[in-house]
């Protein structure tokens, strides 16, 4: 089901543009990753979902009909830039976003009390904001930002600022929410969240998106597919007998003239030609397609995109 | 709607919880009360009856200044020679505060000379001065005529300007007097924008630097979180303004029980009225205290004082929220206070021309001027308004309320568009 759709949105601010005719399709109860270098569009289309700035053009739909104001009730966002009231108190900062988001105080209550448990942070409920660690501060703006539990959860680098193990907290109670159903939109640089995380990418690149997909089928469409061999021998001999056909993009001593290779097809070979090659040179111990990293299908998309551009 | 009041009650009890707020509420009254109670005070002092030996070896005076005793003043007359050292050091001089010598031949050299302990201050040595000119012209008119002094006097009696108005027959001098009032309520209208406006344009910016309004106009319209913030931020002004007044009332009260527990008792007032007529009295040092307990019709300054007060504080706190929006920084802020206020600072150096002329074409159009019209209109409603002019109190009213809901307007356009621009 198609919780979240944008269709053809542009945005300029003065003389630079925004977004170029961006259009995404959110379904539910997944996790998505929205991706892009700095500057490119992300917080811009983010606002536009959150209803904060109005597109120059194109349309947001929830659940299928166009947006209205009451539907950012079902948003949760936390923002990159985050901040807090510091001289309110824990519970009544809380309370306080509650109801900004239509709960009523005690429905607002009773889900502070279950946070507060949940995140382990009951003691700190009285306490002044001011006074929190950096990293109590951030549990507190995670649960302001899904107090009222909303459908559409939108997470602007959240695991910023967070040590190893609170952002593991947070990285459990997200998988979590896509469990109880919610649907999440991840924009982070942390490659590493999103290869865990996520379901599906979106990126974003000079206002335009560039790659829209499933992060399975995004690693399976890669042209140029990396493969490992591990071997037993001497490097030097190995390497003259690839030549041509092959492109080594990396190697690892692992002692004992022992090995491991990555590297490219070229001149159409196959993995049983790269077996002749070296089978009579090197004694192989084993062979495997290495899938992308996210991070390389980023790197390597907003590269291509660029030298195109350039060109 | 119930989100601003959301906006508004969470900024009002930050307020309230503020130590600074806490602290402004009690002292600003007691500053207030301190510097009327002092004021009080000096006059109180300045009007404390002096004693005073007339030295007249020559007998010209015939042993009298004054043929009434007021009690501002005591002439003892002495028909010797009192020397200076005998003034400082001789136990029969103690009591008294000023020495003045009448030598006998005054009428030639025609002056006399005044020695004092503590300085009496020019009032008293004027009065001092034209009791003994006027006691000498009548021991001279009766050497010279044999006509009574009286009808000496009859023909010198000066000229009386009175200036009252046709209809009212109000006097002109009272009326200024009374403008100074509303300059006095001005100026705490002017206090009052200058601080909240203040915080309106600090707390805008300081959310705007701390990033918390990206997480708060998520779930609101920052037209919205705009108007939350100056209600509540206004609603902090209006009770510390409750709490002054009571404050300050309370306090006159007090003073006044302490101070002048007889203020309206005529007799009080009327003590130097025989000598008044003939000079002018020195009780008049007093108005102050008058105009603080007789003169102002508080009702009427208060009602609308709180109408000014409010649409003043709604209009100037807009406009520092818009400009509040624009600012990235806290630290930019205090560059943009004096701006703002200026019209405001500027209406209240213009007050002592509206005094002057409180129907005038400029009292009118700077009444009407929204930006200025708080101000100006406190000190034309003291002083009153003809019944034929009240249109353009109500003129005035309706164009702050006017200008009010488009300066609203157009702040929550630069509000929404420059709050999430952080340059």
């Amino acid at each position: 089901m198609e919780i979240l759709k944008l269709e053809n949105i542009y945005k300029r601010f003065g003389q630079s543009a925004a977004l170029r005719d961006v259009s995404l399709s959110v379904q539910k109860g997944r996790i998505y990753g929205l991706l892009g270098p700095n500057g490119a569009g992300k917080t811009t289309l983010i606002r536009i979902i959150n209803k904060i700035i109005q597109p120059d053009q194109g349309c947001v739909y929830v659940n299928g009909r166009e947006m209205i104001q009451e539907d950012v009730f079902s948003i949760g966002y936390l923002p990159e830039e985050r901040g807090l009231y510091h001289k309110m108190r824990v519970k009544d900062y809380l309370l306080f976003i509650g109801r900004l988001k239509n709960m009523s105080k005690q429905e607002a209550t009773v889900a502070i009390a279950d946070w507060a448990s949940k995140l382990k942070f009951e003691e700190w409920q009285h306490k002044k904001i001011g006074e929190l660690s950096k990293g109590m501060a951030q549990k507190i703006q995670f649960v302001a930002t899904i107090i009222n539990a909303p459908d559409l959860i939108i997470l602007d680098e959240p695991f910023s600022g967070f040590d190893p193990v609170n952002a593991e907290i947070i990285r459990k109670e997200i998988l979590l929410l896509k469990q109880q159903g919610k649907t999440i939109i991840l924009s982070t640089h942390n490659m590493a969240s999103v290869e865990e995380l996520c379901d599906h990418i979106f990126l974003i690149n000079n206002s335009e998106k560039i790659l829209d997909g499933n992060v399975e089928d995004l690693k399976e469409k890669v042209e140029e597919k990396v493969y490992s061999i591990q071997f037993k021998g001497v490097m030097m001999a190995f390497a003259n007998a690839l030549w041509a056909g092959y492109e080594i993009i990396d190697k690892k001593d692992l002692g004992n003239e022992r090995a491991k290779v990555w590297l490219k097809m070229r001149q159409g070979n196959k993995i049983n030609d790269l077996f002749d090659t070296v089978k009579n040179v090197v004694e192989i111990e084993a062979v495997q397609e290495e899938k992308p990293t996210i991070n390389e299908i980023f790197i390597s998309t907003v590269n291509r995109r660029e030298g195109g551009n350039n060109e | 709607m119930s989100k601003i009041l959301l906006i508004s009650m969470r900024e009002f009890k930050e307020k309230l919880n503020s130590k600074s707020f806490l602290i402004m509420t009690l002292i600003g009254p007691l500053l207030i009360l301190s510097f009327l109670f002092l004021v009080f005070w000096i006059n109180m002092e300045s009007t404390k009856p002096v004693k005073v030996v007339v030295s007249d070896p020559g007998m010209l005076l015939n042993n009298y200044i004054l043929k009434k005793d007021i009690p501002d003043i005591q002439f003892d007359i002495i028909n010797e020679q009192i020397n200076r050292e005998d003034f400082q050091s001789n136990e029969l001089y103690q009591d008294y505060d000023l020495l003045l010598e009448v030598n006998p031949k005054i009428f030639q050299n025609n002056t006399a000379l005044l020695f004092y302990r503590k300085d009496p201050g020019a009032k008293r040595e004027a009065f001092i001065q034209r009791a003994l000119e006027k006691r000498l012209e009548e021991m001279k008119f009766a050497e010279l005529t044999n006509l009574p002094y009286s009808k000496f006097q009859e023909l010198k009696k000066p000229l009386m300007l009175k200036t009252a108005n046709i209809k009212t027959e109000e006097n002109a001098a009272i009326k200024r007097m009374s403008g100074w009032v509303g300059w006095f309520f001005s100026v705490i209208i002017f206090l009052f924008i200058f601080i909240f406006g203040f915080q309106v344009l600090r707390g805008v910016s300081e959310e705007k630097s701390n990033r918390i309004v990206e997480v708060i106009v998520s779930a609101v319209q920052p037209v919205k979180l705009m108007y939350g913030k100056i209600i509540g931020i206004g609603l902090a002004a209006f009770l510390q303004f409750l709490v002054w007044s009571g404050m300050i009332l309370i306090g006159l009260i007090v003073i006044k029980s302490m101070m002048f527990p007889d203020l309206y008792d005529p007799e009080n007032w009327k003590a130097g009225d025989a000598i008044a007529t003939e000079f002018e009295s020195i009780s008049n040092q007093n108005e102050f205290v008058g105009l603080v307990y007789n003169q102002v019709n508080y009702t009427v300054m208060l009602s609308w004082f709180f109408v000014f007060f409010i649409l003043g504080y709604l209009l100037y706190a807009s406009i520092f929220a818009a400009v509040g929006a624009r600012i990235s920084r806290v630290s930019d802020v205090q560059q943009f206070l004096i701006p703002l206020t200026l019209p405001l600072i500027f209406s209240l150096f213009i007050c002592g021309y509206v005094i002057q002329d409180p129907q005038g074409e400029m009292a009118f159009w700077f009444s009407q001027i929204p930006l200025t019209s708080p101000i100006i209109n406190m000190v034309r409603l003291a002083m009153g308004i003809p019944v034929e002019n009240a249109w353009e109190i109500y003129s005035s009213v309706l164009i702050l309320i006017a200008t009010f809901i488009g300066m609203t307007i157009w702040a929550g356009r630069i509000y929404k568009n420059n709050i999430l621009i952080a340059k």
